[in-house]
């Protein structure tokens, strides 16, 4: 047994083909998953850093917004673009009722803030808020 | 004789060739996860002090008084292109139980505080920094510009002044723009709840 066990280690003999070629597969198949792992990092990096500025332009426009509702009412439509460097971005608030069970219905309105990339109008993201009704015009 | 078959110079040659392209894959793997973690990483930080930065600014903003608008008081609110300084009112901090005595009680009652925000030169000397009142808040901020909201003529649009010349008021909308070494520039409007909104008239805004 143990003659066999020296024989198996310091046998001369080469690899086979097989025995290479599967080496080299289980070497790439390591590297594609390395590259993905990698690709996947960076790819989330990008969507956060996308979602990071979208939420800035959304709280930043709404700020500016509710600020100017409060001396001239607003109309129930709005949008715009955003100034550099987020010339590439841009607005729409539209207000609408809000569900009956908030009490009282009538006196707050459901106002929806949309930010979204102009070449890419998928890239977007809504801020929700609600506004007293004297905010917007009649 | 204990004679021993060595390689040859062609399977020399081919063991060396594979090795090499292997190292080759390997290397260039290794320094693509180097440089995405590097990147990873100076981007989550930049992230972290663009969420830090802006969130203290939003609590002193939103804590932000009007305290004394004489001509003569010692310290007088400014509000500028490259910065600005005001006094903020800091709430009493929230009861805290335990003590050995069974005694409820907070640290004490309101606090007033005077705050500036402005770029300056680092304490480490290494670049300039935004700086809170002596105290490095982000490090790597190159330039802060700040610009006011106030109402247009017609009563109907926004527009930004770039300081604000109104010592007995605080302004409603601040926008900051940070323009932070090695990244794109970062755009922030902020609300003084207790600011105005005051129209401006054209040549000589408010």
């Amino acid at each position: 047994m143990l003659r066999s066990k020296r024989a198996c280690l310091f046998s001369r003999q080469a690899f086979l083909l097989v025995e290479a070629t599967l080496t080299a597969a289980v070497i790439a198949v390591g590297l594609v998953f390395i590259s993905r792992g990698m690709a996947t990092s960076l790819h989330t990096l990008s969507r956060l850093r996308q979602q990071e500025v979208l939420l800035r332009l959304a709280e930043s426009a709404m700020a500016e917004r509710e600020a100017v509702a409060q001396s001239v009412p607003a109309p129930d439509r709005q949008e715009g673009r955003f100034e550099a460097p987020h010339e590439a971005y841009q607005w729409t608030l539209t207000a609408g009722a809000v569900e009956p069970s908030v009490a009282p219905p009538e006196a707050i309105r459901e106002v929806t803030l949309t930010v979204s990339r102009i070449d890419q109008p998928s890239v977007a993201l809504n801020l929700t808020t609600l506004w007293p009704t004297d905010w917007l015009k009649e | 004789m204990n004679r021993r078959a060595g390689l040859t110079f062609v399977e020399l040659l081919m063991a060396a060739t594979l090795c090499s392209i292997l190292m080759v894959g390997l290397v260039g793997h290794l320094r693509g996860g180097v440089a995405a973690w590097r990147r990873t990483t100076e981007a989550t930080e930049e992230l972290q002090w663009a969420r830090g930065t802006f969130e203290r600014l939003r609590q002193d903003l939103a804590n932000a008084v009007m305290l004394d608008a004489r001509p003569e008081a010692p310290l007088k609110p400014s509000f500028t292109s490259e910065g600005m300084q005001f006094h903020l009112v800091r709430p009493a901090s929230p009861p805290v139980a335990g003590s050995a005595r069974g005694v409820t009680g907070g640290s004490g009652g309101a606090t007033v505080e005077w705050v500036s925000y402005r770029v300056g030169p680092a304490p480490n000397g290494q670049g300039t920094a935004l700086i809170r009142q002596g105290e490095v808040l982000w490090p790597g901020v190159r330039a802060l510009s700040v610009r006011y909201g106030s109402l247009s003529s017609g009563g109907s649009a926004l527009t930004w002044v770039s300081s604000w010349p109104d010592a007995t008021k605080l302004p409603k909308l601040i926008e900051l723009t940070i323009d932070v070494e090695g990244a794109s520039q970062l755009r922030q409007v902020v609300v003084i709840p207790s600011g105005t909104l005051q129209p401006s008239d054209g040549k000589t805004p408010l």
